[in-house]
């Protein structure tokens, strides 16, 4: 029965069905907050994520590859961020109600207070330090780590992982050109963090968990954490193996694996495939569709927003910090777009200039 | 010791002594022979005109001598186990293997070990004495001159060690070393005695260059005479 | 002090578990000390401490056991006597101490007042000298005067020193004499307790306590611990990690303590001792354990002190069983250089010994290497070190004058089926090619081989056969004259240098035998097969019996039916490599029949390498087929293709895997036929499998520096040039030589008839007659039916081999012919009457009867001055048997007397040298002299 499963759970397992059906629970999640942080499903998260766990280590390859000590890291990860998101939205969701009933927020309430230092908070911070102290010499005894053998430039090892913190970045690689997946998107990443107490001035909400109100900035961040950097490096880590290969969790990693994987260029769809003329000779001219649809990409869907659902925004945020939202935002929501039209189509890429060593 | 201690051992040891040469036991019989007895070769010995000057006619090999009674001549019967432990005394003479005609004389002998050999020469012609022991140092030395004499002594006992001469290839004579004296050769009347045996139990064995090795067990008592027979098979 | 703040909530819970997190806290870092504290390699030494101290207490009571007990209980009865009349001189003893006190007391004084005085005599000495140079009398005047006083109290010192000198001597003695004899007494007892005394504190040593306990704790083990690392630092070596080269360093001896120490041969393991201690380890063995370390032979990780990253490797599946239940071992799976399986031990002899035919003391490496070359693997495969190899087999120059081309292609169907014992391997119809397709494609490439090679080869004349042979007669000779030398034939299976002569009579026709046995060379010059100087008379016989035996089975197999659609596809397949479509079959209407069946079988060739071992015309210089191996024991296993075999994930299970059951590797692949593997199927048994590996894993990459190498000295070369050239032309397959028995004694009955042996030839012979015997064999011993065969030999080689027999006997070879001349008068006529007496000339005939049997006869004696070298001669009189162990030669001397005391005064030396220099003189006018003398006396 169990091999049952596992055959079940391994021919499910896709890229593309991995990260739709984590799209769709996290939709669920942020469409309906107060069920999911009810007694019910919080246990019902727990016992099948559970279930799902323990009926895995079973499996010699997925418990090998789960208690490897450079994984237990992420699998606590998980089960932390996880525990996390639930429990700041409950704070929200608490919040919500008693705002919606009048009263005054958790933190207001609690802000009327004031107490000592010590012990309320000294005492209980090394209580904790201690246990942090004792998790930590526990782990040193309990997980080594590995030492392998010295590096022999003649052998690379197969399959070939940044550390878990970039895994995110290198499964990017497989949708993206490297110039894109290793240097620009991460500094978007990096200069949209920077750049957000710059866009998001609002002052309204803060400082109390709150989710109603907050919609807008916590959704887009709950997308953007868990969809497009903790899944990532969940399957980066355990569903990627030799040959970055795609296996099902119970799959065993199969080094002659082959599998097929023919990707076009969009120039080709339209001019090889489509039109049939051969491929113009101008970069300019061949990858013009390309071109066009992303700058179509990124000037009509905002000023069409701006007009329209967003225009509240838009009058808030001013042009200036509109576009940049805008351009952040549309560049986050063009990763899933990407993937999606890979796997739809094999596209890949929507401009491909091999002449500069830049595509998109 | 004091004297008197001393004169009473010496008196319990020749009491010992002789009550042992009273009950001394013996071991005697015959070598029978059974079956055809091969015919006897005579030896060419055209190669050596020396050897064969010293004979009217050829001799007779020696390796099957039947006697009339249908008695096996040359067989060497000794006392194989039952002496563990015990010592006896090295005679002072030599045994003689003497090289005469061109053959050896003795043909077959036994001989203690650590006792000396004495190998003689009667013969003008050069002869070479070529042991052939697994136990002892093999040796071959060469005695080319008439009346000439070589000791050795083996310390090592074997049953038997083939004695022969490179220069004429039909001499040859057996040797069988041990560390007791109990031992006897058949001679032309086919009989052997072992006498002076302590009582005990004991493997006899006799031994024939044809015809092979045979043994019995038999116990002797104070001053018994035991008689063994044994039973050679012509092919 | 603010007002009492409000309480948030109550702390009791909060200290509950504050308590609780510290005293787990406090056990888990116990814990981590602990833990890290517990080495494996900790709990060996105590364990191998027990050991020893067992070892040493048997010790102590066997030496307290020799201590003669009754003789030390006398000595201690005497102390205690000499104690007590000690007590009764007490008071006297006491006296004199303080008497010899003070006059030390008194000496010290004396010497500083004599120093004192000395230092003070020598400045004004000085002064007395200044002053009477400046010329100023007076003053100097005084101080020659107070130097005079001076003088005369420093004698009086010394004088007073001198007599409290021997006051205190005598003193000394006085008390000695008291009090001596206890000190003697002690001595005399400490002398008798010695060696118990030793092994007593080496066991105190060995016992655990409260002292070692704690040097050893954790945390305090940096001072001063009992337990600690061992290591061999190896100088000159180093561990290749790919971006450094680190020094070797060894510490596997901190747990295998007693490793080079004789008292530990039966201790269990990891204790044990080396086996061959005297060869490996020991100080004064070749292979010190200080300077060659421990993973310098054995690989594995020598910085590493825990057995699993040891890369102890098991022997056998059961012993990885075993490992990983009692010592949780598992593979070290990323270190490269893991340790040898102890059945493949010997392949890192070869990391320092190479140039050497033989590696001494490596018998399965050895094997191994014979193997490789017998089976020629460097046929197809490039190794280093086997590129003078000789061609192993027979070449096909000429093969139309020989073979029949259907007998070309039932032997290429299967080999075996003709000859079982044959070399040559089967390259077809294996299991990677036993489909139906790949057979038919096997018959049509067969077909074009043969047809290749009989159509392309030079046809050699042939003599005819002079008569009709007797084939008892042939069989004798076979039997008798040497072919048994190097071949097998019958029941007589001693030699295997050359093929089996069996069923000769299916394979080849009487005038290519008779005219091969005439003269190998004339049929292919590179064979190895001697010419054996055979009459007319003999090769027809032989002829006549060889060719009697045929194979019935052989001859009715049926010739398998090829295909011409299978002929034309595989030749368009090998057109199709170089040309278009449509080129190739313009190509191939060109060619008729047998041009398609002669193309294919040129490219089955190219295919299968057959090059590699025969001599093919067209073929001279044409690149090997397989891979080259001359590095394969550093070969990463990743890129070996282990296929669908299940076979254990390493170097050696691959090697075996593919020497037993080379085609195995294509199973269950998808794979056209010329995509196939190609090696062929050899047979080998485990054993030869084994020795192979051994030699595979034993061609590692340079990793010992040169200097480190067992380097061979001219000498060593020159008899390594030797053994191969032995090995090429198999001597000890008649002879005795170099260690090794003359293989065809096994099939002679009669010691005498053996060829002889030929150790000490270097000290026995002349080169120059050595050189001319090899170049053209002359009879020395006529009684002998085996036959010196006629090599054909260049000089090069002849040279080689008399430097080889040289410089084994420790000889340098000198061309000069000999000089021998008798002392005196009386010497020169003193060696004919001893050789008369002697009579050396009964077994030394010049010419023997027929029929005397071989064991009494002797070499003739005219040859020896031109033979022999005279210092051997002299040796050989004094002691035959020391020479030559088991010949027929007498000893005249034995123990250095002469059995003739009246010429040149008994005195054996010089009689033996005068029977040598007469030897100098004998010729055969002088031998028949000898021979016609009736005996005198």
């Amino acid at each position: 029965m169990i091999e049952a499963f596992k055959g079940a759970v391994d021919a499910f397992s896709s890229p593309v069905t991995i990260f739709t059906a984590a799209a769709l629970f996290l939709t669920l999640f942020v469409s309906f907050p107060k069920f999911f942080v009810s007694k019910p499903a919080t246990l019902g998260m727990v016992i099948l994520s559970g279930i799902f766990f323990f009926i895995g280590l079973t499996d010699k390859h997925f418990k090998s590859i789960v208690t490897k000590p450079d994984n237990v890291p992420i699998v606590a990860m998980l089960f932390i961020f996880g525990y996390f998101t639930w429990f700041s939205l409950k704070k929200a969701v608490t919040n919500d109600a008693l705002v919606a009933a009048g009263k005054p927020t958790v933190e207001k309430a609690e802000a009327e207070q004031k107490v000592m230092v010590f012990p309320y908070l000294i005492y209980i911070e090394f209580v904790v330090a201690l246990a942090y102290s004792i998790g930590l010499v526990l782990w040193s005894i309990f997980l080594k780590a590995p030492l392998e053998q010295p590096a022999n430039p003649t052998i690379s090892p197969n399959p070939s992982k940044a550390p878990w913190y970039f895994l995110g970045l290198q499964e990017m690689l497989v949708y993206f050109d490297p110039w894109i997946a290793g240097v620009l998107l991460p500094t978007f990443i990096i200069v949209g963090l920077c750049c957000i107490p710059y866009i998001d001035r609002d002052t309204k909400m803060s400082g109390f968990y709150s989710y109603k109100g907050r919609r807008r900035a916590i959704i887009p961040f709950l997308f953007g954490f868990w969809l497009l950097w903790i899944l990532l490096i969940v399957v980066g880590t355990f569903l990627r193996g030799p040959n970055w290969n795609f296996f099902g969790p119970f799959e065993v990693w199969d080094v002659h694996k082959v599998v097929p994987l023919v990707n076009v260029n969009l120039s080709e769809f339209i001019y090889i495939k489509w039109l049939g003329t051969g491929l113009p000779k101008l970069w300019l001219i061949r990858e013009l569709p390309g071109i066009a649809i992303i700058g179509a990409y990124f000037l009509i869907p905002p000023a069409i927003l701006a007009v329209t659902a967003l225009k509240s925004v838009y009058e808030k945020l001013g042009a200036v910090r509109y576009s940049i939202l805008m351009i952040l935002a549309l560049t986050m929501l063009a990763l899933p777009i990407k993937m999606y039209l890979r796997w739809a189509f094999n596209l890949k890429y929507l401009v491909a200039i091999p002449e500069f060593f830049f595509n998109i | 010791m004091t004297r008197c201690e001393k004169v009473l051992f010496l008196a319990v040891l020749f009491c010992f002594g002789f009550t042992a040469q009273a009950h001394a036991g013996a071991i005697t019989g015959k070598a029978n022979f059974s079956g055809q007895a091969p015919a006897p070769e005579a030896i060419s010995m055209n190669a050596d005109p020396a050897c064969a000057a010293a004979h009217a006619s050829p001799p007779l090999d020696l390796s099957v001598v039947v006697n009339p009674d249908n008695t096996l001549q040359n067989v060497f019967v000794y006392v194989k186990s039952g002496l563990e432990g015990k010592t006896f005394d090295l005679p002072a003479e030599a045994v003689t293997l003497d090289q005469k005609g061109c053959m050896y004389y003795p043909h077959v002998f036994g001989i203690r070990a650590g006792q000396s050999l004495e190998i003689v020469n009667s013969d003008p012609t050069l002869h070479n004495v070529h042991n052939l022991a697994t136990n002892s140092k093999e040796f071959n030395l060469g005695m080319p001159i008439q009346g000439m004499k070589l000791k050795k002594t083996f310390e090592q006992p074997e049953i038997m060690v083939k004695f022969k001469c490179d220069v004429h290839p039909w001499m040859h004579a057996y040797i069988g070393i041990l560390e007791h004296p109990f031992f006897s050769v058949t001679g032309d009347s086919g009989t052997f005695e072992i006498k002076d045996l302590p009582p005990g139990t004991y493997t006899v064995g006799a031994w024939h260059e044809k015809y092979g090795v045979q043994e019995q067990t038999v116990t002797v008592g104070d001053g018994e005479t035991k008689a063994v027979d044994f039973n050679f098979q012509g092919a | 002090m603010p007002p009492s703040s409000p309480k948030l909530y109550d702390n009791k819970k909060t200290t509950i578990w504050f308590s609780i997190t510290a005293i787990v806290l406090f056990v888990s870092l116990v814990a981590m000390v602990l833990q890290d504290s517990a080495r494996e390699w900790k709990e060996w030494q105590v364990k191998f401490m027990e050991l020893s101290r067992e070892k040493a207490e048997a010790d102590l009571r066997e030496a307290e056991h020799k201590i003669d007990s009754a003789a030390l209980e006398k000595i201690k009865a005497d102390r205690e006597k000499a104690e007590e009349d000690l007590k009764s001189h007490r008071r006297q003893i006491g006296e004199l101490t303080k008497e010899s006190e003070a006059l030390a007391v008194e000496q010290a004084k004396v010497n500083a007042r004599n120093q004192e005085l000395k230092q003070e005599q020598d400045s004004d000495r000085y002064y007395y000298e200044e002053f009477r140079h400046k010329k100023e009398e007076h003053e100097a005047e005084a101080r020659r005067k107070r130097m005079e006083t001076r003088q005369a109290e420093l004698d009086g010192l010394r004088r007073k020193l001198d007599q409290l000198e021997t006051a205190a001597a005598a003193k000394k003695e006085a008390v000695n004499a008291l009090s001596g004899k206890v000190t003697e007494l002690d001595k005399e007892m400490a002398r008798m307790t010695e060696a118990a005394g030793r092994i007593e504190t080496k066991v105190e040593k060995l016992t655990p306590d409260w002292r070692s306990a704690v040097l050893n704790a954790p945390m305090l083990d940096f001072i001063k611990p009992t337990l600690q690392i061992q290591q061999i630092v190896v100088e000159g070596l180093r561990d290749d990690y790919y971006f450094t080269k680190v020094p070797k360093v060894d510490r596997c001896v901190t747990c295998h303590l007693g490793i080079d120490q004789t008292a530990f041969t039966d201790a269990p393991v990891p204790f044990k001792a080396h086996p061959r201690l005297d060869l490996f380890l020991s100080p004064d063995s070749p292979h010190p354990m200080e300077k060659f370390g421990c993973t310098s032979c054995h690989g594995g990780s020598g910085h590493s002190v825990s057995f699993t990253t040891a890369a102890h490797t098991p022997r056998n599946e059961e012993q990885a069983e075993e490992w990983q239940k009692k010592h949780h071992w598992h593979e070290m799976e990323y270190w490269n250089a893991k340790m040898l399986p102890m059945n493949y031990i010997e392949a890192s002899c070869a990391k320092c010994h190479q140039g050497t035919v033989d590696v001494p003391q490596a018998p399965k490496l050895n094997e191994g290497r014979r193997l490789a070359g017998t089976f020629s693997c460097f046929g197809c495969h490039k190794i280093k070190g086997f590129e003078s190899y000789w061609e192993t087999g027979p070449g096909l120059l000429h093969v139309q004058s020989k073979l029949q081309q259907d007998w070309i292609v039932r032997w290429l169907q299967n080999p075996k089926a003709f000859r079982p014992s044959t070399k040559m391997p089967r390259l077809f119809h294996l299991s990677n090619t036993s489909d139906p397709d790949s057979a038919d494609k096997n018959n049509a490439l067969i077909a074009g081989i043969a047809h290749y090679l009989i159509k392309n080869s030079e046809p050699v004349s042939l003599e005819n056969v002079p008569g009709k042979g007797d084939p008892e007669t042939g069989k004798k000779l076979v039997e008798t004259l040497g072919c048994l030398g190097c071949h097998s034939a019958g029941d007589k299976q001693a030699n295997d240098h050359g093929p089996e002569l069996l069923n000769l009579g299916s394979k080849v026709k009487p005038e290519w035998l008779y005219s091969w046995l005439k003269n190998p060379k004339a049929y292919h010059a590179g064979t190895r097969m001697p010419d054996l100087r055979l009459s007319n008379e003999e090769a027809a016989h032989i002829t006549s019996y060889l060719l009697q035996q045929k194979d019935e089975k052989f001859d009715s197999l049926r010739l398998p039916a090829v295909k011409p659609e299978v002929i034309d596809q595989t030749a368009m397949h090998f057109l199709t490599v170089t040309m278009r479509e449509e080129q190739a079959l313009e190509a191939l209407k060109t060619m008729n029949e047998d041009d398609r069946l002669e193309y294919i079988g040129k490219k089955a060739i190219i295919h299968q390498g057959c090059f590699g071992c025969h001599a093919i015309k067209g073929f001279d210089g044409a690149a090997k087929i397989g891979t080259e191996l001359s590095e394969h024991g550093s070969k990463d296993v990743e890129k070996l293709d282990f296929g669908f075999v299940p076979i254990e994930r390493t170097r050696q299970a691959w090697f075996f895997q593919k020497l037993k059951d080379p085609r195995g590797f294509d199973h269950g692949k998808v794979k056209s036929y010329f995509e196939k593997l190609r090696m062929p199927q050899f047979d080998f048994t485990d054993e030869q499998a084994e020795a192979l590996t051994t030699f595979l894993l034993s061609m590692e990459k340079g990793t010992v520096p040169l200097e480190m190498q067992k380097r061979l000295d001219l000498k060593e070369k020159n008899i390594e040039a030797g053994r191969f050239l032995a090995r090429q032309f198999n001597c000890q397959g008649c002879h005795t030589l170099d260690g090794e028995t003359g293989r065809v004694r096994s099939v002679i009955t009669e010691p005498g008839d053996y060829p002889p042996a030929i150790d000490g030839e270097g000290k026995k012979v002349q080169p120059q007659w050595l050189y001319h015997f090899l170049e053209h064999p002359s009879v020395i011993r006529p009684w002998l039916t085996y036959r010196m065969p006629t090599f054909g030999f260049s000089e090069e080689r002849l040279t080689a081999l008399v430097q080889y027999f040289s410089d084994l006997a420790g000889e340098t070879p000198d061309y000069k012919r000999e000089a021998v001349t008798p002392e005196s008068p009386a010497h020169q006529a003193a060696g004919p009457e001893l050789f008369k007496s002697f009579q050396c000339i009964k077994c030394h005939k010049s010419d023997p009867e027929p029929g005397l049997a071989s064991s009494f006869l002797a070499p003739d004696l005219v040859m020896s001055k031109s033979r022999l070298q005279p210092e051997w001669v002299a040796d050989w009189l004094k002691d035959p048997q020391a020479l030559q162990s088991g010949t027929m030669m007498p000893a005249f001397f034995p123990d250095g007397q002469s059995p003739m005391p009246n010429v040149l005064g008994g005195d054996a030396a010089q009689q033996i040298e005068a029977i040598r220099d007469y030897l100098w003189a004998f010729d055969k006018a002088e031998a028949a002299n000898a021979m016609e003398k009736p005996e005198a006396k």
